[in-house]
């Protein structure tokens, strides 16, 4: 018996050695926030306590001025927020090659720089946890090929964050990993208080990064867990469609620093790689028919997303529509989605199926999907032959039911939800899953309609959001192993 | 001067791989295996003394084994792979730094598939993880600490906190249902729970 247990003991102890490396940050992060809150909550006990003690004793000593034993009220008030002059902890030298996860990353700047002008400051650590998280961002690319960043910064830290916010920087770096003599220009347009810019590097050396400067104009106290968000939008050709672009933020702490200057916090994305998977993608393409069978391969479809006002579909109470273009579909080898489930069950209420599935990024790089987008088709089992008239039946809820989805061998519809959107990152390795139930009409036509229901083959279409190069939209097929 | 966050820096860089990996054989999956390693380091430091850097790999193994071993899956989950709750709570099922209870609710009813439906079947050994991935938790620590570190029970029951009846109970039931799925492995309860000549003098708090 301790042969095989014991060796699959060991292969799965080998996978979670492998697997180390990519998810150890993340815990280390969580936990140490999580015991420095505990140990904090400590110390707010410890000093708690130690004044209800004081007051105690004050209290029952018989010639006390009762009138100045109650100081519990300042004690246990919030602690002050956060600001450039409040003590950030160990401060520590932040090289380009440095990486500090566990930390905030930020700049030392001289408070000389008049607002809009590019300075050079010092990268620096700051404390022992991040105080900003930068989540939640994406990046779209129009028809036109101008960049619109949706960015948003969320106060990580113990307490409020006083922030200027008359300049934030929301910048779309990559290669943010080399000094570049080049200081970053403000391309975008803009909201008054927020800088777009596009360029590959913000190191100005080794130690140095380019900011920009600001006057703390407008101050602006950020709760802990509060997010500050906004639309950033850049012209058409700052944004390489073929590259790992991240989005940076710069935000500077209110107040100045002990010598003076100001303290700018960075915050960045992971590589948002819809645009990179989309060139690559593209790339990787092989031309796919109604004939051809999918062999391991993953289907995408490729879809002009100019589309007219035909291909919308109202839903069966008419709030919203389906996007119904006629695409082009292509099969993908590469790793782009790993353990995709897609299961279709009749629910033990009558006349319902249900779909449920789940897939794995597997491509190495944060996929950004449009949820609120993407749907569950079911087709007609065995698939009838392709033909242009679209009988939709769409249900709303992110399901629709069509005969067939092909409408030559050649080309093949989409079903994109809308007007909504919910754009979700998925890091590599992580899961990203839905359902959709159908429901059919319980009439005198039930016993058909549960025929029909039986008759059916689930395919999701998972929308790439922010894929849009060119005109092109994106479509992953999800379908049953 | 010794600092926690240090010593959990320093343990971290020596014996990250370690844990991580023993919190991945006791779970079967990255999403529970983070959570119960964070879990456990929290666990770990969370005390006013601060441990050194190999008191706290201890302290964090322990807290582990232990939290496991304390968590037993509802009688009708039993062959459904991971208990909700741990596949929900998961980190790999938020999005964001906020849960999103629809996702979770989807990701488990899709992992509850993936759990019926073993992708594995034709991959022995990977089929054997799925397996005892789905045992219940106190039953996946007993065996991971039974076969890997190779304990005796007593010294199984010292580290989980459980008894030493209830080890041995958990244990059988472990083997037996393992031996039911997998009847060609010829699994020897016997040898299983106590291990042949070397442990069968240890003697069990009945």
């Amino acid at each position: 018996m301790r042969g095989p247990v014991t060796d699959a003991l060991a292969f799965a102890a080998a996978k979670g050695t492998l697997a180390a490396g990519a998810q150890m940050p993340g815990v280390s992060i969580r936990a140490r926030r999580r015991v420095r809150r505990l140990r904090r909550g400590y110390a707010w006990a410890y000093a708690a306590g130690g004044v209800a003690l004081l007051c105690a004793v004050v209290l029952l000593q018989p010639s006390a001025d009762p009138v100045d034993a109650p100081v519990a009220d300042r004690v246990i008030a919030p602690p002050p927020p956060i600001s450039a002059s409040s003590d950030l902890g160990d401060v520590g030298a932040r090289t380009i090659a440095s990486s500090g996860a566990e930390r905030q990353a930020a700049l030392s700047c001289a408070a000389t720089a008049s607002p809009g002008t590019v300075q050079v400051c010092d990268a620096v650590w700051i404390g022992d946890a991040p105080l900003i998280d930068v989540s939640d961002t994406s990046l779209a690319v129009g028809p036109g090929g101008e960049a619109q960043v949706t960015w948003r910064v969320s106060n990580v830290a113990a307490g409020a964050l006083k922030l200027d916010v008359s300049r934030v920087t929301v910048a779309v770096v990559d290669g943010d990993s080399v000094p570049s003599p080049t200081p970053p220009s403000e391309p975008g347009a803009t909201a008054p208080d927020v800088v777009a810019s596009a360029g590959s590097s913000w190191w100005a050396s080794p130690t140095t990064r380019y900011a920009f400067g600001g006057d703390a104009a407008r101050v602006e106290t950020l709760s802990r867990g509060v997010s500050l968000s906004g639309v950033a939008t850049l012209p058409a050709g700052s944004v390489a469609p073929a590259g790992r672009p991240r989005v940076l933020i710069q935000i500077a702490l209110a107040g100045e620093s002990d010598g003076g200057g100001r303290t700018v916090l960075e915050g960045t994305t992971a590589p948002l790689s819809s645009i990179a998977t989309t060139a690559a993608l593209l790339d990787s393409g092989e031309p796919r028919t109604a004939s051809d069978p999918a062999r391991g391969r993953l289907s995408v479809l490729v879809c002009d997303a100019t589309g007219s006002a035909d291909d919308r579909v109202p839903d069966r109470w008419g709030n919203d529509y389906l996007w119904t273009p006629t695409c082009d579909p292509i099969w993908i080898t590469g790793d782009v989605l790993a353990d995709v489930v897609v299961r279709s069950d009749l629910d033990r209420s009558p006349y319902t199926r249900v779909v449920r599935w789940s897939a794995v990024n597997a491509s190495g790089a944060t996929l950004t999907v449009d949820l609120g987008a993407t749907t569950a088709v079911l087709e007609l089992a065995p698939p009838v032959e392709p033909h242009e008239s679209r009988l939709w039946a769409s249900t709303g809820d992110g399901i629709a039911r069509i005969d067939t989805l092909w409408r030559s061998t050649a080309r093949r519809t989409a079903a994109i939800r809308g007007p909504g959107s919910q754009l979700v990152q998925i890091a590599p390795g992580e899961t990203v899953a839905g359902s959709a139930a159908f429901h059919f009409p319980a009439s005198t036509q039930a016993e058909d309609w549960g025929e029909r229901l039986e008759r059916t083959t689930p395919v999701v279409h998972l929308v790439l959001a922010a894929a849009g190069v060119g005109d092109d939209a994106l479509v992953l097929e999800l379908a049953p192993g | 001067m010794r600092t926690w966050s240090r010593v959990l820096d320093a343990m971290l860089r020596e014996h990250g791989e370690e844990l991580y990996s023993r919190a991945f054989a006791l779970t079967g999956h990255a999403g529970s295996a983070d959570q119960v390693l964070e879990d456990a380091l929290v666990a770990a430091f969370r005390g006013v003394r601060v441990p050194d850097v190999a008191e706290a790999r201890a302290a964090t193994m322990r807290a582990m084994h232990r939290a496991l071993a304390r968590r037993r899956a509802p009688a009708d989950r039993r062959d459904a792979g991971p208990a909700l709750d741990e596949v929900a709570d998961a980190p790999e099922n938020r999005f964001g730094a906020r849960p999103h209870s629809a996702l979770h609710a989807n990701v488990v009813a899709a992992r509850d598939f993936v759990a019926d439906h073993p992708p594995y079947e034709d991959d022995a050994r990977e089929a054997l993880v799925a397996d005892i991935s789905s045992l219940g938790p106190d039953e996946r620590v007993c065996l991971v600490l039974r076969c890997v570190d190779g304990m005796s029970i007593t010294d199984l029951a010292a580290e989980t906190g459980l008894s030493g009846r209830r080890v041995q109970a958990v244990l059988e039931r472990a083997v037996r249902r393992l031996a039911e799925r997998r009847p060609w492995l010829a699994l020897d309860l016997e040898v299983a729970v106590w291990g042949g000549d070397e442990e069968t003098a240890v003697e069990v708090d009945r």
